[in-house]
C-alpha cells in the first residue's frame, strides 16, 4: 500500500496552527486503520458515520474479510433475502443466479459459503462462471439437480475448499491446482473418482480430510496410492468407515501412508485401526509428529501386541479421542513415545483409570510441557507433578482444592492456563484464578463462566510483576460473549465486585462489554 | 574510516513553524518522501544541502518524529506489504510506549507520518488508534473522535439490516 499518497487539502495545516482533530485524517489512512480491527468490528464502524461506511465499503480488501453466507434450512430454497450485502442491491426472490452472481462479483468477495440447499447446475455455473478470484469456498450440505449440466471452471487461487456432507459432484466443477486445505466429505459413496481427479492437479496441498460415506471408499479408489502429494503435511480420516469393511482399508492406508511419510506431520485416524496401522506408523513415520489414537483402537487392541511396536523418537503430541475404557494399552502407548510434550486427553472418561494414566506419565514422562484433561479426580494424588508444564488445559474445575493444589505445585513454570467449560454454578473457581495469576510466568489465562458469578465473585487478583491476557468467555443470558482482558501488574489493580476499579486507560476500553452487560457503575479509581 | 566525512552526517530539517532540528542522514532516510527528495540531489550533495523544508509537519509533532526515527535508524523498516501482513502485531515495548500520547498529538502523529512517507510509524500510530475503537458501541466511537453522527433513523436501520447479511470470516 502506498503511503505517500497525501491529500494537502485534508491537511489543513496552516500557519496559524489549527489542531488536526480526527476527520482530517485522510480517508487512506482511515483505511489503514481499519485493516486492524475484525469484521464483527468493521460492522460496528460502518454504523459510525457515513464517511466511514463509505471507506469500509469502497475498500475491497476490507469488503472481502466478510462471507457472503447464503442459507435458508426451512425450504431449501434461498428465497428470503430481501436485501443482501451491503451494495443496496434489491433481491425479491431468487434462487442461486446471476444476481447474487453479480454482487458477489461486485465487491469481489472472495469466500463464499453455501449451506443447506438444493441447487440448480445450471444456477451454480452461472453464479461461479466470473469468479475466478475465489480464495475459498464451503459447501455444507448441499443437493445438486441435473448434475449432468455442471461446467467446470477455473479457479486459480482457490486454496481452501471445503465440501461437508455434499453431493460429491460438487467437487467436480472446481478447476485448481492451487489447493492448501481439503476437506471432502460426501454423501453418498459413488464416484469417489472425482475427488481424485482432483487431488492429481494439487501441488501445494498441505492439509487433507476425509470423511462422510467417502471414507468408505476412497482409500480403495484405483490409483489414490499413485497421487503423491509430496506437500502434504496433515491428514484425518473423520466420521471413520464402517466397521464391515474397515479391515479392507488396512492395506490400501498403510500404501498411502508410505507414499506420505516423508511429509507427514500430523495424522488423525478417527476411528479404530489396525494395530499394523501403529506399527507402521511408529515405525515408519520419520515426520510425524502428532498422532491421535481413538480409544476404541485401545480397547479393540491386544495388551499383548504392544511388544511388537518399536519406540518412536520423533512423536511429541498425542491426543486420545473418545470415551475412555482401557488403561494398561494406553500407558503402553505413551512409553512407546519418550519424546513426548504435549498430551491430549480431554475428550476422556473421568475415572480413576484415568488418574492412574496422568499419575504414570508424571512419573515416566516428567518432560511434558503440555497437559490437557477433562478434570481432576477427588482422590487425588499429590505424586502428580511435571516439572516442566508451561500449558494446562481443563474442562471443568468441580472441586477447586486440588486445582489451587496442582496450580500452586506448577505455578513456577505455568505459562497458559485453560478452564474451559466452568458453567456450573460454581464460583468457587475464582480461588482457583487467584492461583492462577499467582503465578509469576503467567502470560494467559481463558477461563469460561457465567457472567453474575464472575462478577460477584472475582474479587481480587493478585499482584504480580507480568502483563498477562485474561480472556473470560462470559455467558449471558442470552449469548456468549468474550472479553480480552490486559492487565498490567501492578500497575492496575482490578476489582470486580458490583463496581469495577480501574486506574488505566487500557483497562476502562476493555470494560465496555462488561458495561453493556448490565454492569453500569464503574469506578476509575486512581484518576 | 574517513574521519572527516562521518558515515551518518548531520541532517537538519525546518518544521512549518519555523523551528530547525537536526539529525543524522541515517534517521532521516526512514522518511520515504525524504529518501526522495535526497536521492534526487545526489549522495554528494547531502553535506551542501541546506535544511530541509517541512511545511507539512509542525515543531511539536516533527519533535516526536525524530525521536522515533533516531530511536528506529539501525532498524532494518519493513516494507508496507511486509506490514500488512503482520497478523500477530507482536508490538516493541519501546513503541508502545512512545505511542502513550494524547489523542491530538497523535492525529498529529499519524497526519505527519503519512505524509513523510514512514510506514512504519503510520502503521503504529493508526494501530494505536484501532485499539481503542476496539469493543466500542458506534456512539462510543463517535464521543471519543468526536464526530458528527450524520445518518438518519432510516438509514442507520438500513445499513444495520444489510449488515445481518454479511459474517465474519
Amino acid at each position: 500500500m502506498q503511503c505517500n499518497t497525501i491529500n494537502r487539502k485534508k491537511l489543513k495545516m496552516e500557519d496559524n496552527n489549527d489542531e488536526i482533530e480526527f476527520r482530517d485524517i485522510p480517508d487512506e489512512v482511515l483505511q489503514h486503520l481499519f485493516f486492524y480491527l475484525s469484521p464483527k468490528m468493521l460492522k460496528v464502524c460502518t454504523l459510525v458515520c457515513k464517511r466511514w461506511n463509505k471507506v469500509i465499503e469502497n475498500s475491497h480488501e476490507l469488503m472481502s474479510q466478510f462471507v457472503l453466507n447464503i442459507e435458508d434450512k426451512s425450504n431449501f430454497e434461498i428465497a428470503k433475502a430481501q436485501k443482501i450485502y451491503r451494495n443496496h442491491y434489491s433481491i425479491k426472490t431468487f434462487k442461486l443466479t446471476t444476481e447474487i452472481k453479480e454482487i458477489i462479483v461486485a465487491h469481489r468477495l472472495r469466500h463464499l459459503h453455501i449451506s443447506n440447499c438444493t441447487l440448480h447446475a445450471e444456477d451454480l455455473n452461472e453464479c461461479l462462471k466470473d469468479l475466478g478470484i475465489l480464495e475459498s469456498f464451503t459447501g455444507k450440505t448441499i443437493k445438486i439437480q441435473e448434475k449432468s449440466l455442471l461446467k467446470r471452471a477455473k479457479f486459480k487461487r482457490l486454496k481452501k475448499l471445503h465440501i461437508d456432507f455434499s453431493d460429491i459432484d460438487l467437487i467436480l466443477v472446481f478447476d485448481t491446482d492451487a489447493l492448501d486445505t481439503a476437506y471432502f466429505a460426501t454423501s453418498s459413496e459413488d464416484r469417489g473418482s472425482a475427488v481424485l481427479q482432483i487431488l492429481w492437479k494439487q501441488v501445494n496441498l498441505k492439509d487433507l480430510t476425509i470423511g462422510g460415506y467417502l471414507a468408505n471408499n476412497f482409500l480403495k479408489l484405483n490409483g489414490v496410492c499413485e497421487i503423491a502429494l509430496n506437500t502434504l503435511e496433515r491428514f484425518r480420516i473423520e466420521r471413520g468407515p464402517n466397521k464391515t469393511i474397515r479391515d479392507f482399508l488396512n492395506d490400501p492406508l498403510i500404501k498411502f501412508l508410505t507414499v506420505h511419510q516423508a511429509s507427514l506431520i500430523s495424522l488423525e485416524l478417527i476411528y479404530p485401526v489396525d494395530l499394523n496401522i501403529y506399527k507402521f506408523v511408529l515405525n515408519h513415520m520419520p515426520n510425524l509428529k502428532y498422532l491421535d489414537i481413538p480409544v476404541t483402537t485401545l480397547s479393540e487392541l491386544k495388551t499383548e501386541s504392544f511388544n511388537l511396536l518399536e519406540r518412536n523418537n520423533v512423536i511429541n503430541s498425542i491426543r486420545f479421542v473418545g470415551q475412555f475404557k482401557n488403561l494398561p494399552k494406553a500407558t503402553a502407548i505413551v512409553d512407546l513415545c519418550p519424546s513426548l510434550t504435549s498430551i491430549d486427553m480431554s475428550d476422556l472418561t473421568i475415572s480413576s483409570h484415568f488418574m492412574l494414566l496422568l499419575f504414570h506419565l508424571s512419573q515416566n514422562h516428567s518432560q511434558i510441557e503440555v497437559l490437557k484433561i477433562p478434570n481432576l479426580l477427588h482422590d487425588y494424588h499429590n505424586g502428580i507433578y511435571f516439572p516442566h508444564l508451561k500449558e494446562f488445559f481443563v474442562k471443568t474445575i468441580p472441586d477447586q482444592e486440588h486445582y489451587c493444589k496442582f496450580i500452586q505445585q506448577h505455578s513456577k513454570t505455568l505459562e497458559k492456563v485453560t478452564i474451559a467449560n466452568s458453567n456450573d454454578d460454581n464460583f468457587l473457581k475464582f480461588l482457583v484464578i487467584e492461583q492462577i495469576t499467582a503465578c509469576p510466568n503467567i502470560k494467559y489465562i481463558s477461563i469460561s463462566a457465567q457472567t453474575s458469578i464472575i462478577m460477584r465473585k472475582f474479587n481480587k487478583l493478585v499482584d504480580t510483576n507480568h502483563e498477562w491476557t485474561l480472556v473470560v468467555n462470559f455467558r449471558g443470558p442470552s449469548e456468549l460473549k468474550f472479553v480480552t482482558l490486559k492487565f498490567n501488574f501492578p500497575q492496575d489493580c482490578v476489582i470486580f465486585q458490583d463496581k469495577v476499579m480501574v486506574h488505566s486507560e487500557e483497562m476502562i476500553r476493555n470494560m465496555h462489554t462488561l458495561e453493556d452487560m448490565g454492569l453500569n457503575r464503574f469506578v476509575n479509581k486512581y484518576k | 574510516m574517513d574521519i572527516d566525512r562521518p558515515s551518518d552526517p548531520q541532517v537538519s530539517v525546518v518544521s512549518s513553524d519555523g523551528t530547525m532540528f537536526h539529525t543524522t542522514l541515517k534517521s532521516i532516510l526512514l522518511s520515504g518522501t525524504i529518501k526522495d527528495m535526497i536521492e534526487h540531489i545526489g549522495e554528494g550533495g547531502v553535506e551542501n544541502m541546506g535544511a530541509i523544508p517541512l511545511q507539512n509537519v509542525d515543531s511539536k509533532t516533527l519533535e516526536i518524529v525524530i525521536k522515533w526515527i533516531e530511536h528506529h535508524k539501525d532498524n532494518i523498516q519493513p516494507t508496507s506489504e511486509e506490514i500488512k501482513d503482520k497478523t500477530a502485531d507482536f508490538i516493541d515495548p519501546w513503541d508502545e510506549n512512545f505511542l502513550e500520547m494524547d489523542l491530538d498529538k497523535l492525529y498529529n502523529l499519524i497526519t505527519a507520518a503519512n505524509y513523510l512517507n514512514i510506514p512504519q510509524l503510520l502503521w503504529l500510530s493508526t494501530r494505536k488508534i484501532a485499539m481503542l475503537i476496539k469493543n466500542r458501541t458506534p456512539q462510543e466511537i463517535r464521543s471519543l473522535f468526536n464526530i458528527e453522527d450524520d445518518w438518519t433513523p432510516q438509514e442507520i436501520e438500513a445499513v444495520q439490516k444489510e449488515n445481518q447479511w454479511c459474517e465474519e470470516k
